[in-house]
């Protein structure tokens, strides 16, 4: 029988998502009991109540999830409500939108408890695997080398040299694919760092940073790439 | 809008329009609308030339959106003011860079610092 190695990176990803959906069924069935009060329209106060999803949520209690996210710029632990309408109840209608919403929850995970976000925003809880990885702490190279290629959840793989804008520079493949130049990010990191790359900066005399790469060598390419992985937070400085 | 209509407007609505774009480029960043940034990034560019063109160099008008609760909007505010008002400006630059609850806000700031450490920034 051929040896496996044990994906922890995935068993880990997944302890922590089954917790958080106990917690949340948890602090459902616990708001429930307590006749939690819901925002109501003057429209609708008779087909309000606990059993329904259309509101947002009150509680005076904290809600936790602390050894996942520990509390950033707030007094005292994470949990407690989320102020209002800072995120969608419902899933928004485009992918832009979608995603402007996964980047707006990422800091409120931390800030507020990973429960207090999906009970105000309970359709976020499919893109769990997405918003727990953007919220990461800086990584070691190491660390961001040793899981390329694990296709860890809510991770891609990266090229510090940008894989398409190498290839039409006539770059070989082998360096375009090779070792040295892929690393393993959050995949929310990935799209940022992608979108970094294509808008306009002053330092640059206006130019993208892609644009302004075009005729550097392969050596300036992959030490920008990983000048910018600091700057998004995901490489240690 | 073009340059002619900016000049013809008054401090108080080319301030508003500033915040306006600021907020609008904080979205762009936040939903992966790379050509709504660019865009709105020159128009941005334009309304700074336009309060330094005004008797007195007139981007301090811009100093109160250094404490505006949006991050991204701190970080335009500060760039824009960094020549009129170095200490403010550096110190919200300096503030957002260590950490915002913005990710764009964060990774500008710190490529900005970088900048200004090696004197590459176009201060003007």
């Amino acid at each position: 029988m051929p040896f496996q190695t044990f994906d922890f990176e995935r068993a880990d990803l997944r302890a922590r998502l089954a917790a958080l959906s106990l917690e949340v069924k948890l602090l459902r069935f616990a708001h429930a009991r307590r006749r939690a009060r819901w925002d109501v329209k003057d429209s609708d106060h008779d087909t309000e109540g606990p059993d329904d999803d259309d509101g947002p949520f009150h509680h005076d209690g904290p809600t936790q999830l602390a050894q996942n996210f520990p509390p950033r710029d707030h007094n005292g632990p994470p949990g407690g409500p989320l102020p209002e309408e800072i995120l969608p109840l419902e899933k928004p209608p485009s992918s832009q939108k979608v995603t402007g919403a996964l980047r707006d929850a990422t800091p409120l995970f931390q800030e507020f408890g990973a429960a207090s976000v999906l009970l105000a925003a309970p359709w976020i809880a499919s893109y769990a695997p997405l918003v727990i990885a953007n919220a990461d702490a800086p990584k070691d190279w190491e660390d961001l080398k040793s899981n390329v290629g694990m296709g860890r959840l809510g991770y891609d793989d990266h090229h510090l040299a940008e894989e398409a804008a190498a290839r039409r520079a006539g770059f070989p493949e082998e360096l375009i694919q090779g070792n040295d130049n892929l690393v393993s990010i959050p995949r929310m990191k990935h799209w940022a760092i992608n979108g970094y790359m294509s808008r306009v900066d002053p330092e640059l005399n206006d130019m993208s940073p892609r644009e302004f790469l075009k005729d550097k060598s392969w050596e300036e390419r992959q030490a920008f790439g990983l000048s910018v992985l600091k700057l998004f937070g995901v490489l240690k400085p | 809008m073009t340059v002619s209509k900016i000049s013809s407007l008054g401090t108080d609505e080319l301030v508003a329009l500033f915040e306006s774009l600021a907020l609008r480029q904080h979205t762009a960043n936040q939903e992966g609308d790379t050509p709504a940034y660019n865009k709105i990034y020159f128009r941005l560019k334009e309304i700074g030339d336009e309060f330094r063109s005004r008797s007195g160099d007139q981007r301090r008008v811009l100093l109160h959106l250094l404490s505006h609760k949006t991050a991204w909007v701190r970080y335009m505010a500060a760039i824009n003011t960094l020549v009129v008002a170095p200490v403010e400006a550096r110190g919200v630059i300096n503030e957002l860079a260590v950490k915002s609850n913005n990710e764009f806000a964060t990774a500008y700031a710190r490529r900005t610092v970088n900048a200004l450490e090696r004197g590459t920034f176009p201060l003007k």
